[in-house]
């Protein structure tokens, strides 16, 4: 160990030195890149320049940093000083779909979509009050580790272990689903030979350093996403308005936008039923849901243990709770720019498609009508030929783009940016390259999570705890190539659920695991039974409303007591009568298309957002039965206030 | 992680977990290490710590409510509101409360630290 510190004591010592270098040099490979795409080089040999050299700098860094220490490999040597940790984490916690994703959510539904961006910021403010710098002392290397101690052993754990596994498998299946889109739409793969390039990424980084791979090649995915997400919109805003700083001036494109909406109304080519006007609170979630998605994507981020396990490696429970705060500032950097890009795109979707004579549209869109992404009066528009003729055969067509005409992925919003604003294609390369690292990172961090919790806490706390350190690891290595074809596997096979799966994982994690956490620092006379009930309960009803609502809705409805969730205006979203006497009422496991799928439900309560049934129940049954029961021992009290203090040992000392 | 990896019987309250694996940070309670100082004072000391960082906890939670709720309840009647283009209770979700959280962070790490201190439990 002592070799070791001093080894990476220059690497550590030099941390702003190295990747300030690292900075700069990427600054110079697009620049690079830029020379060449002017002499003439082909956009799809930029685009594959622009993954290969990235993935390969990710790759080096992670073989570099390849360890044969535990301590190295589940916690990083918890040496990770707080501003780098707070971009490893900001890395860890942007993903494809909020590097691809938010924007486009925001453009579709204006001010509701903030639901997502404060619930994924706020969350931190939990993170460092209630838990993380208290596990951070309790020194642990995985979540399950700490349930396991402080409420009576492998129960606790196995818990914890279901817990994890279950929000983190389809968040990680949701990265690499986001990896081989991005992959397959820049370089024209075949998205099944995409999802398994991106694996073979994804390994490079984590496989040989574990957490001290992840953590300095998160921090060089941060600096190239964040490049990437701002330099599009900066340029755009600097040309529009002749201010670099999009946050600022996307107040102009939002009252242009509120002006055009009602113009668009005037001229007849919006309905009041189709326009949604872009500031209007709660106009595509009820009051409710708003409040309620906020909420379990507050408290989902407290307790999902792929970040929570990012404050293990600090070196000081000061610096935790630094840590946090940084982490915060870095994701914010990106989520404050999101309503931005929404804002333009918008804008210029309402002034420069909506109320075009067809033939004069823009070609900007035509590369993505291609794909499929963007429809012109029911057809892709591909070319400007199939949009006249898709538009000549709708009845009483005006032969003037109206609103109800138009449909968009939200995935082309920031895709396409560049294009709107009439960059070169080296920054369509460089928000490619940004969204893979973005897709990367986190599945690195959740891929880490998961095996990390079958290697340390069920094969050597439960299985095999003589373990020699050289089989411990490559256990954990082997376990990490598993989980992550078996996620690849499930990617691969595009479920159609994804996307709502990522929402599920907050709202289980909350159920989970938050009662738990909480409880167990904070009050001491939380018991083993009492957590246990807990998380079971909790947990349970999650899960069960998850599944019942989005799979078993007749079901729910038959037996639960669920009724019809409403739209904004209190109108239900279902005739349940009409819909429970149709034959297929009853069915069970049914498609995301069946009428009743996730549209019932208690108390008008989105199924997004089951974890504000399950985290009420959990901290209920934490209490009620911690009472009934025993009290905690002398000496787990006393363990309790020793992780309350941060001064002195980590509690666990793990070998 | 200094070495010093004790390993041997601790009292640990989880039998199921073998003593070689887990150690707390002294062979036992009542020895040495952390633990020797359990007199009434430092007891007093603790318990006025945990005291001023729970009251700390609430302080910062009603700040976070409010930011990351209450505020926005007022949306509709703050949107009237226009500056630089941007209606308040838009504003406000977009990045008002974002930033209310950075500051609010950066608070929390000091003051925190400030409590620790003067109850003589920060880490050196």
């Amino acid at each position: 160990m002592a070799t070791q510190t001093s080894n990476d004591g220059g690497f550590l010592n030099n941390l702003g030195k190295i990747y300030g270098l690292y900075t700069g040099g990427f600054l110079a490979f697009v620049v690079f890149l830029a020379i060449l795409e002017m002499m003439g080089v082909p956009n799809r040999v930029l685009g594959y320049l622009f993954v290969f050299f990235t993935i390969a700098v990710y790759a080096i860094i992670g073989v570099l940093s390849r360890t044969a220490e535990v301590s190295e490999y589940y916690v990083a040597g918890r040496k990770v000083p707080a501003l780098y940790n707070g971009m490893a984490t900001g890395a860890d916690w942007m993903s494809a779909a909020s590097f691809v994703g938010m924007a486009g959510t925001l453009f579709l539904l204006g001010y509701d979509g903030l639901a997502w961006v404060l619930g994924w910021t706020g969350g931190y403010v939990l993170v460092s009050v209630l838990v993380g710098p208290y596990l951070r002392k309790f020194g642990a290397y995985t979540v399950p580790d700490f349930m396991s101690f402080r409420f009576g052993g492998n129960f606790a754990r196995m818990l914890a272990v279901i817990v994890l596994v279950c929000c983190s498998f389809t968040y990680v299946t949701a990265q690499i689903f986001g990896t081989g889109i991005i992959a397959s739409r820049f370089l024209g793969m075949q998205f099944e030979v995409a999802v398994f390039v991106g694996l073979a990424g994804i390994l490079l980084c984590s496989m040989l350093g574990g957490m001290r791979a992840v953590t300095w090649t998160q921090i060089a995915q941060y600096i190239v996403l964040i490049v990437a997400y701002l330099t599009p919109i900066v340029i755009l805003s600097t040309k529009k308005y002749g201010i670099p700083i999009p946050e600022l001036t996307y107040g102009q494109a939002i009252a242009d936008i509120t002006a055009r909406e009602a113009q668009m109304l005037k001229d007849g080519l919006a309905t009041a039923a189709n326009l949604k006007p872009h500031i209007q609170p709660w106009i595509n979630y009820t009051q409710l849901n708003f409040f309620a998605i906020v909420l379990c994507m507050m408290v989902g981020t407290a307790s999902l243990p792929h970040i929570l396990m990012r404050y293990f490696t600090t070196p000081s429970v000061r610096e935790a709770r630094q840590s946090v705060a940084w982490s915060l500032f870095f994701i914010f950097l990106l989520y404050f720019s999101a309503p931005a890009y929404a804002a333009f795109s918008k804008l210029e979707v309402y002034t420069n498609i909506i109320g075009r004579p067809v033939a004069e549209i823009r070609p900007w869109m035509f590369q993505w009508g291609e794909l499929g992404l963007i429809q012109i009066c029911g057809k892709n528009a591909a070319t400007l030929q199939a949009v006249i003729d898709a538009c000549k055969a709708v009845a009483g067509h005006p032969g003037v783009v109206r609103l109800q005409d138009f449909v968009i992925n939200t995935d082309v919003i920031v895709l396409s940016t560049p294009e709107i604003a009439g960059l070169p294609y080296v920054i369509s390369g460089l928000v490619a390259a940004g969204g893979l690292a973005a897709a990367l990172s986190t599945a690195d961090g959740l891929l880490l999570a998961i095996a990390n919790a079958l290697s340390h806490d069920v094969y050597y706390k439960m299985i095999n705890p003589n373990a020699p350190t050289v089989k411990r690891l490559t256990v954990a290595r082997i376990l990490l190539i598993v989980v992550a074809v078996a996620a690849a596997a499930t990617a691969a096979t595009r479920p159609a659920d994804i996307l709502a799966m990522v929402g599920w994982a907050f709202s289980l994690a909350m159920a989970g695991n938050f009662p738990a956490l909480v409880m167990g620092i904070w009050w001491k006379r939380a018991t083993t039974a009492g957590a246990i009930a807990g998380i079971i309960g909790g947990f349970g009803i999650a899960i069960m409303y998850l599944v019942v609502t989005r799979y078993f809705p007749g079901f729910g409805v038959a037996y639960l007591g669920m009724s019809s969730l409403t739209n904004a205006a209190g109108a239900p979203l279902v005739d349940l009568a009409k819909a429970m006497a149709a034959p297929n009422a009853m069915d069970s496991w049914v498609a995301a298309s069946h009428p009743m799928a996730s549209k019932v439900g208690w108390f008008g309560l989105t199924n997004i957002a089951a974890g504000m049934i399950g985290m009420p129940v959990g901290f209920a049954l934490i209490y009620i039965v911690s009472l009934m029961t025993k009290e905690p021992s002398k000496e787990m009290q006393a363990f309790v206030d020793e992780i309350r203090k941060p001064r002195g040992r980590t509690v666990l000392q793990e070998k | 992680m200094g070495g010093a990896m004790i390993t041997g019987s601790s009292g640990s309250p989880s039998t199921s977990i073998p003593p070689s694996a887990v150690a707390f940070g002294d062979s036992n309670w009542e020895g040495n290490g952390f633990m020797s100082q359990t007199t009434k004072d430092t007891s007093a000391n603790d318990q006025a710590h945990w005291r001023k960082t729970t009251n700390l906890m609430w302080t910062h939670l009603a700040i976070w409510f409010f930011f990351g709720y209450v505020i926005h309840f007022f949306a509709p009647a703050l949107n009237k509101i226009v500056i630089f283009g941007f209606p308040l209770g838009f504003y406000m979700a977009a990045q008002g409360s974002l930033i209310a959280f950075v500051v609010q962070l950066f608070m929390f790490a000091k003051q925190q630290d400030k409590i620790d201190r003067e109850f003589g439990v920060a880490e050196d």
